[in-house]
């Protein structure tokens, strides 16, 4: 039975969505996200959502949530069916050096492209469609080998060449142009061997070969594809799927790569439906009309869970992406104030904040940029719900400075203008007065990069490999939106990038967090976990099989791959 | 019909150069929108001279129009796809959507108004009025996310989402049309009723039809014949204001249903600051609420003779 928070709990959902549908119907921001668990996504940019977290046991989540089958033997996969996904957007178009992906971009990408790299379960790159990438000694060069026979859909060869047009059309490209920025030279050894030289030392570089959010120079296209004007509306890659029909906003279809240089998908064909809607959506999984999808609600997240005890349902727990969070602005007061922003910290519970979004179970506290269970996290001086320290640092202002007053913005989804009103009650209990704006997303955009902004709901930073959040830690990248740089933070995000070595490029990024804990120009509220829901027959989906055999990271952010899924007949 | 033809060119200059400086005056930016925020200076000063963003408004509608008297609406600054061609792609959706939810509309209001203007005031009277203000009062989003709760979900019969291209069998094309035009009808059924409802009151008063009555023509033969067309003038009107109106007006029901229409692309246009895809369908969204409200104009004279004979009159 339905109780009454329930019930409007329920219409705040709803009237939220309809609120929310100029928005979503832009295609790519999440409005599941926007309703319940990141209002981040629905304010960073699009290629700023978390690359995958080398620190992450996604083999342990996944098998606290797979089905009971310690009993029977595993169903061995059968090929054949088809299936029907449901995306969060559509996208621009499909050639990787121009068209920008959200999330549902990158699921259609994986099903026609292959990337160079890909993510293992630990979250560690290893080559993928390269037979091997590796360094000189101190990462000034890369030497990518690739692996012999692989062709395009066309019939062309994926040799050294094919990768240097790719890389070339990305530093062509004034939006790719800097995920390649250190690349200065490009020479092909021989037809599948290509060096590249960097400006400066890198090395992250594979990191950005892994086809995902903010890493688009790992996929490769056909070098005619790239040639072509609408390249994007046949896209052609080395992918498990073969591009067959484009409708934009209806659907995109694609079907089964025979000739696939590793084992064939086991479906015949997957059609790719956007439906902005979150409710609709999750409706359309529910009646059956599409067989899988991806959400970041907690609350449907334990729904579906509670179903797959039954098995008629599969969730995969992706990766941890950027976590909830709160932006300041130190640059203008009272935010200029470390102990105005560590009050504003010291005053959220977070499990208030849980509560409202039906995220309590699903959703983990955090005590910095990456979660707690991240290989990335370091110990610092994070503070801990304290209002009564809070309130003591708050009258410390007051007497000196004056009363605490700021804007404090959103978007304009009645459901995250009540998220904030929660924020507004928590810090009006230790003397503070936060007036919320809500504003259209492209506002909030605009008043971030303008340095316009005092607080306000963000998103997109940390959560995955801690050099994506370079351009917003140091203090040379015009996109430092809080605006607290600091020589330290500076030396240490320059050798976390240009290290090779996970434990010593750890070691500085601890310094950075360290000093994020003691100066907090952000607030980092709760873990942000997306699933992919599958229909209870349709299988594989947390089995991103490397073509070594060993397991790959299945889902990152709302990213998935299908080359190994497959339908239980 | 010169006169109306000029009339509409008027509409479509002062729309579109009105469409035009609005949008340059939306806050965000068309160049961040196309480049992304990590552009760099000089990139995005590249950007805007090749899209001519630094130039006069006046001079850019200008060239806009140059373009579209010559059937080319330009290319979209974000998917680099012609404009027309993709407004190809989407209006006949929503044609087929409006079209369809119109003719709903007026199935379900034509019969509710009679039945209640035949009895004012009586129980069945009073209970179509209460039921058509329900169908005003209630959200169209409401309504059809109620409508794939019942239909699509519990019982199966419809698809929740998406579109069956006419290509594909005109059965499995209404199917997918079905619950988004019943979603859009609602509402209008209310409004359609009432007013032909208000109308019909006010023939059945009239003294032909006491003399129809008097000859003893039965009920539906007063309504049918007699009564109907001279009531349906305020009905034609509205209809033709409805229909024009919904053709830019569905984005909603399309966004729900997730439907290829021309809403979601408007939409999609102004959160992108898309000014060449926005110009596009403000043009087809005019001419469409011109053009409809011609064809209204039309029907009023084919329906009542007096119109016919005034006009000549006039003339």
């Amino acid at each position: 039975m339905m109780t009454r928070s329930s019930r409007q709990r329920r219409a705040a959902v709803a009237l939220a969505l309809a609120a929310g549908m100029i928005a979503a119907s832009c295609g790519g921001n999440d409005p599941d996200a926007v309703a319940t668990t990141a209002p981040a996504v629905t304010t960073a940019a699009p290629d700023t959502t978390a690359a995958p977290d080398p620190g992450t046991d996604t083999t342990a989540v996944v098998e606290t949530t797979a089905p009971a089958t310690t009993e029977a033997p595993a169903p061995q996969p059968v090929a054949g069916g088809s299936i029907t996904v449901g995306l969060i957007g559509e996208s621009t178009g499909f050639n990787p050096t121009v068209d920008a992906w959200a999330d549902s971009g990158h699921v259609v990408a994986h099903a026609i492209f292959d990337s160079l790299a890909a993510y293992d379960a630990s979250g560690k790159p290893v080559p993928y469609l390269a037979e091997s990438i590796t360094p000189n000694a101190d990462s000034t060069a890369w030497t990518i080998v690739l692996r012999p026979g692989i062709t395009f859909h066309n019939g062309e060869p994926l040799n050294a060449e094919a990768v240097r047009a790719n890389f070339q059309a990305i530093l062509d490209s004034a939006q790719f142009k800097d995920q390649l920025a250190l690349v200065s030279t490009m020479t092909a050894v021989d037809d599948l061997t290509l060096e590249v030289a960097m400006s400066a030392p890198w090395g992250t570089f594979m990191n950005v070969l892994t086809g995902e959010t903010g890493a688009q120079a790992g996929y490769m296209a056909a070098p005619a594809m790239l040639a072509d004007p609408n390249g994007g509306r046949n896209p052609i890659g080395t992918g498990p799927f073969v591009f067959q029909e484009w409708v934009p906003d209806s659907q995109l279809t694609v079907t089964r790569n025979d000739s696939y240089w590793q084992t064939p998908a086991w479906l015949d064909s997957v059609t790719f439906t956007p439906i902005p809607d979150s409710t609709s959506r999750k409706a359309a999984f529910d009646a059956g009309d599409i067989q899988l999808y991806t959400t970041g609600s907690t609350k449907d997240i334990g729904e579906y869970l509670a179903q797959q005890e039954a098995g008629t349902t599969n969730v995969t727990l992706g990766s941890a992406s950027s976590p909830d969070m709160v932006l300041f602005n130190t640059a203008v007061a009272p935010l200029d104030d470390v102990r105005v922003r560590r009050a504003l910290a010291m005053a959220i519970d977070v499990n208030r904040l849980y509560e409202y979004l039906e995220g309590v179970g699903v959703k983990e506290a955090m005590h910095g940029p990456y979660a707690d269970d991240s290989f990335w996290f370091a110990e610092s001086n994070y503070p801990d719900f304290d209002p009564e320290g809070a309130t003591a640092l708050i009258d410390e202002y007051v007497a000196e400075k004056g009363a605490v007053e700021f804007e404090f913005a959103g978007n304009q989804d009645p459901f995250l203008v009540s998220y904030q009103e929660l924020f507004q009650a928590m810090w009006a209990d230790i003397g503070v007065s936060a007036n919320i704006v809500s504003r259209a997303q492209s506002e909030n955009i605009s008043a971030v990069l303008s340095g316009a902004h005092q607080v306000i709901l963000w998103g997109g930073i940390g959560g995955g490999d801690p050099d994506k959040d370079y351009q917003y830690f140091h203090s040379g990248t015009g996109l430092n939106f809080s605006g607290y740089t600091s020589p330290t933070i500076d030396a240490a995000m320059e050798q976390g990038r240009a290290l090779g070595d996970p434990e010593a490029r750890k070691e500085q990024y601890a310094i950075v967090q360290q000093e994020l804990g003691e100066q907090m120009p952000y607030i980092f509220t709760g873990t942000n976990r997306l699933s992919a829901i599958a229909a209870g027959n349709l299988l594989g989906i947390d089995a991103f099989t490397l073509p070594d055999g060993t397991p790959g990271q299945p889902v990152t952010g709302a990213i998935y791959h299908l080359k190994d899924a497959w339908l239980a007949q | 019909m010169s006169r109306r033809l000029l009339r509409l060119l008027a509409v479509l200059v002062a729309v579109t150069a009105a469409s035009f400086s609005m949008v340059s005056l939306l806050p965000g930016d068309t160049v961040t929108a196309v480049l992304g925020e990590r552009a760099s200076e000089e990139d995005r000063a590249l950007a805007r001279e090749e899209l001519h963003l630094d130039d006069p408004l006046p001079l850019r509608y200008a060239r806009w129009v140059g373009g579209a008297v010559t059937g080319d609406l330009g290319i979209s600054y974000r998917t680099r796809q012609p404009v027309a061609e993709a407004l190809g792609q989407r209006i006949g959706v929503t044609l087929e959507l409006v079209l369809l939810s119109q003719l709903i509309a007026l199935a379900l209001a034509i019969p509710m108004a009679v039945l209640g203007a035949l009895r004012p005031g009586s129980w069945l009277d009073r209970t179509l009025s209460g039921t058509q203000l329900a169908m005003l009062a209630t959200p169209t989003f409401l309504v059809a996310i109620a409508l794939v709760a019942i239909f699509a979900v519990q019982l199966g019969w419809f698809a929740t989402t998406g579109y069956v291209p006419i290509g594909d069998g005109l059965f499995a094309n209404l199917k997918s049309l079905l619950l988004p035009s019943l979603a859009l009808a609602l509402e209008q059924v209310a409004l359609y009723a009432r007013v032909l409802r208000t109308d019909l009151i006010a023939t059945f008063d009239q003294d032909f039809i006491w003399h129809a009555r008097a000859k003893g023509n039965s009920t539906a033969r007063i309504v049918l014949r007699h009564a109907m067309r001279p009531s349906s003038i305020g009905l034609v009107t509205l209809a033709g204001i409805t229909f024009g109106r919904m053709i830019g007006g569905t984005v909603l029901v399309e966004t729900i249903f997730a439907l290829p229409g021309l809403g979601r692309f408007t939409i999609d246009a102004i959160n992108n600051r898309d000014f060449m895809a926005l110009q596009g369908a403000v043009v087809v969204m005019t001419v469409g609420f011109v053009v409809l409200n011609v064809v209204a104009d039309l029907l009023h004279g084919v329906i009542d003779p007096r119109i016919r004979s005034q006009r000549a009159t006039a003339r």
